[in-house]
């Protein structure tokens, strides 16, 4: 078997056009490693450059009442995390940046797509779209033949007589088609660790076995088909149509199907409820003047007094987080029924895992990265609750922190510090087994099909040991 | 030896062999005749085990083809038509190959001598066996199976598309093959070079051997007139030769 992987190779390197192939592959994923460190680097100077200025105009901000201040608001970076260099995943579409303030929650901005052109679906070489997508059509374009141009040729009757096994043949062939993937897997994954600082290497083993999971199904299946093929031109012709419509085909099926079946609703339309449960109340019988007119007398009795001007807190500060508690319920309510929504889709365009293992690798390799929708709804969360703090302080400040003046009237007490004390948003990723725990539909339509596709290279090996007319 | 004993192979709707017996001895050529579709092909396919007969017997060096497959092909050497080698190999990592597949590792001087001894020029040693001509293939074909040691030798139309001359260097190297002791069984179209290489010559006819001949007792011309009365269906046996 030995024989037959390092010939395969051999082959490879003597052949012009397998030169061309293999090299063109490590290139690629040379360029991809490179592109995407230095992408990241510039991305992390930015992020660092931001958060800086960021901090410092809430810092060196002076004169403002807390409540100006939570018009202010804050920007909550979320850092895109070095794994991120193998597989932005959805931070491409999703955005990293958001403006906390009181009163509203808004989307996550600043996303790289916005820079590019909607037309170029492939402007961007990403280390997880090499191995996913590049390096199984080198295995496709290395091995279409691997064993059809032995029948064809006539070798295949030789090596047989000469004792080869049929499972030695197959094996051999597929083992070097995969060491052809793992090469350009170590490329890709070797570059990103010398050239990206700091890489969690426990992920980075993970993402690796995960990738070279998959190329061991391709390399499987490509073998298979060549086995069974009369001719090398119909494998070639079978394995192009099965990788087109597993690498582009069927994850643009998976998300249209999804989205047709189960539209989300648009952005104005969530807003636009958003707002109407603000305004009229979440059952639609408590609107907003009511809310505040009723929050006020009980304010008023729980001090015993009867006007505003008598009061010793800030009234509108004490309404005002009411008013973003109740903001925030309705928020959880139609954040909640968006999640539950994007996961219920997330969940179907999952099925397709099944049928097609490039989707599986695909989610498994965001959901590594901590790139995935679980990442991203992490981070809103985490966002929204950083946001609910900044605000309750700044209004418990705007209501407490004033004292009665020599004239009786309210006069604020707040100083410098207390806008100093406050910390930057700190973003605390999901672990990786959480995050890998999330995807249990995808690690299990790997596990199958690495077992179905080493299956059917046992069984093509027993059918080709039981007579072969070659 | 080989031996084949009442060897049927039937396909779907096809009777590809019907009894064939068949008997090549320790330094003997067998040359098996016949037109196209008459079952030559299927035969070698048995002998070498890649294909399994309907019913009989086929036997290396008494070893069973069917029972055990391994033991048989350990001591079989094969020769298609047209040699396949690795085209990105040199003629003598090609030897190497095909004998580490076979079990049996090669030191390099080794591999020259069989190349040698196959007839196949120095300078040709270490080219890449793209550049060869079918009979350097051929060549390459014959030091594999020298170097696998092996009891018994098929070869598959050996001679076709070869120069008169490349045929004739060809023969000699397969009479060298049953010198040295091999049982040699050879399918071929080639009447005149079957009489000059083989000991005995069989004609086979739609799945039956109509025809045993000792090729040393039968004239070219008897011969060409015997294989083409019986392929065509009349009946005779050439002058001076044992009609079967």
């Amino acid at each position: 078997m030995g024989s037959i992987f390092w010939n395969e190779w051999r082959g490879l390197l003597r052949d012009g056009r397998g030169r061309l192939v293999f090299g063109l592959g490590v290139l690629l994923a040379a360029l991809s490693a490179w592109a995407s460190a230095a992408t990241f680097a510039a991305q992390e100077a930015a992020q660092a450059a931001a958060v800086d200025t960021a901090r410092c105009a809430w810092d060196e901000r002076e004169g403002d009442s807390p409540h100006s201040r939570a018009h202010f608001g804050d920007y909550v970076f979320r850092p895109s995390g070095v794994m991120s260099a193998l597989d932005p995943g959805l931070q491409a579409v999703t955005g990293r940046v958001v403006f906390t303030e009181a009163h509203r929650q808004n989307d996550a901005m600043h996303h790289p797509q916005q820079a590019a052109s909607g037309l170029l679906r492939f402007d961007r070489l990403e280390p997880s779209s090499v191995l996913q997508v590049l390096a199984a059509l080198v295995i496709v374009l290395a091995g279409f033949g691997v064993v059809s141009a032995e029948r064809e040729s006539g070798r295949l009757k030789l090596l047989q007589v000469q004792g080869v096994k049929p499972w030695q043949l197959l094996l051999g062939k597929a083992a070097a088609l995969w060491s052809i993937g793992l090469a350009i897997c170590f490329v890709v994954v070797g570059a990103n660790v010398l050239l990206v600082e700091g890489m969690d290497l426990g992920r980075v083993l993970v993402f690796f076995l995960t990738h070279a999971l998959l190329l061991w199904v391709v390399a499987a299946l490509v073998t298979c088909v060549s086995a069974g093929a009369k001719r090398s031109g119909t494998s070639a012709a079978v394995l192009l149509s099965f990788w087109v419509a597993g690498a582009i085909i069927l994850p643009r099926l998976a998300a249209m199907s999804a989205s047709a079946l189960d539209p989300l609703p648009g952005r104005d339309a969530f807003q636009a409820a958003m707002q109407e449960d603000r305004e009229k109340g979440l059952d639609g019988h408590n609107p907003l003047d009511e809310r505040r007119k009723k929050l006020e007398q009980e304010i008023l009795a729980e001090y015993g007094v009867q006007t505003r001007a008598e009061l010793p807190v800030r009234l509108g500060g004490l309404i005002m987080q009411a008013d973003d508690e109740y903001g925030a319920k309705v928020w959880d309510k139609h954040f909640g029924e968006l999640e539950e929504h994007l996961l219920r889709q997330d969940a179907f365009a999952g099925k397709f895992s099944f049928v097609n293992p490039f989707q599986a690798v695909d989610r498994l390799s965001m959901a590594i990265s901590g790139t995935g929708l679980s990442s991203h709804l992490e981070f809103l969360r985490q966002t929204e609750d950083y946001r609910r703090e900044l605000v309750r302080r700044l209004n418990e400040e705007d209501a407490y922190g004033v004292e009665l003046n020599a004239e009786g009237r309210l006069q604020r007490t707040t100083t410098q510090d207390f806008f100093l004390s406050f910390k930057s948003f700190e973003y605390s990723p999901l672990g990786l087994n959480e995050l890998v725990g999330r995807q249990e539909a995808d690690l299990l339509a790997l596990s199958l099909w690495v077992l179905g596709a080493t299956a059917a290279l046992a069984l093509t090996s027993r059918g080709m040991a039981g007579g072969i007319v070659s | 030896m080989i031996k084949l004993t009442d060897v049927v192979m039937q396909f779907p709707g096809h009777l590809a062999l019907d009894r064939l017996n068949l008997s090549v001895e320790a330094g003997q050529v067998y040359g098996l005749l016949g037109p196209n579709g008459a079952g030559k092909s299927t035969t070698i396919n048995l002998v070498t085990g890649l294909l399994k007969p309907t019913s009989g017997d086929i036997q290396i060096d008494g070893v069973d083809v069917v029972a055990q497959p391994e033991r048989a092909r350990g001591m079989l050497a094969y020769v298609s038509e047209s040699v396949a080698l690795y085209p990105h190999l040199t003629g003598v990592e090609n030897l190497m190959l095909f004998s580490r597949l076979a079990g049996r590792k090669l030191y390099a001087s080794e591999a020259y001598e069989c190349l040698e001894r196959a007839g196949l020029q120095g300078d040709a040693h270490a080219r890449r066996v793209d550049t060869y001509s079918k009979g350097m293939r051929q060549k390459v074909g014959l030091a594999i199976a020298l170097a696998k040691d092996a009891r018994a030798v098929v070869l598959d139309e050996p001679s076709s598309g070869l120069d008169p001359s490349a045929s004739h260097d060809l023969a000699v190297r397969v009479r060298e093959l049953a010198a040295s002791g091999l049982a040699v069984l050879m399918a071929s179209h080639d009447l005149f070079r079957a009489k000059e290489t083989c000991d005995t010559v069989g004609l086979l006819v739609q799945g039956s051997l109509r025809a045993e001949w000792a090729a040393s007792e039968v004239k070219d011309r008897d011969l060409e007139t015997a294989y083409l009365e019986i392929v065509t269906d009349r009946d005779p046996a050439p002058q001076g030769a044992g009609g079967k």
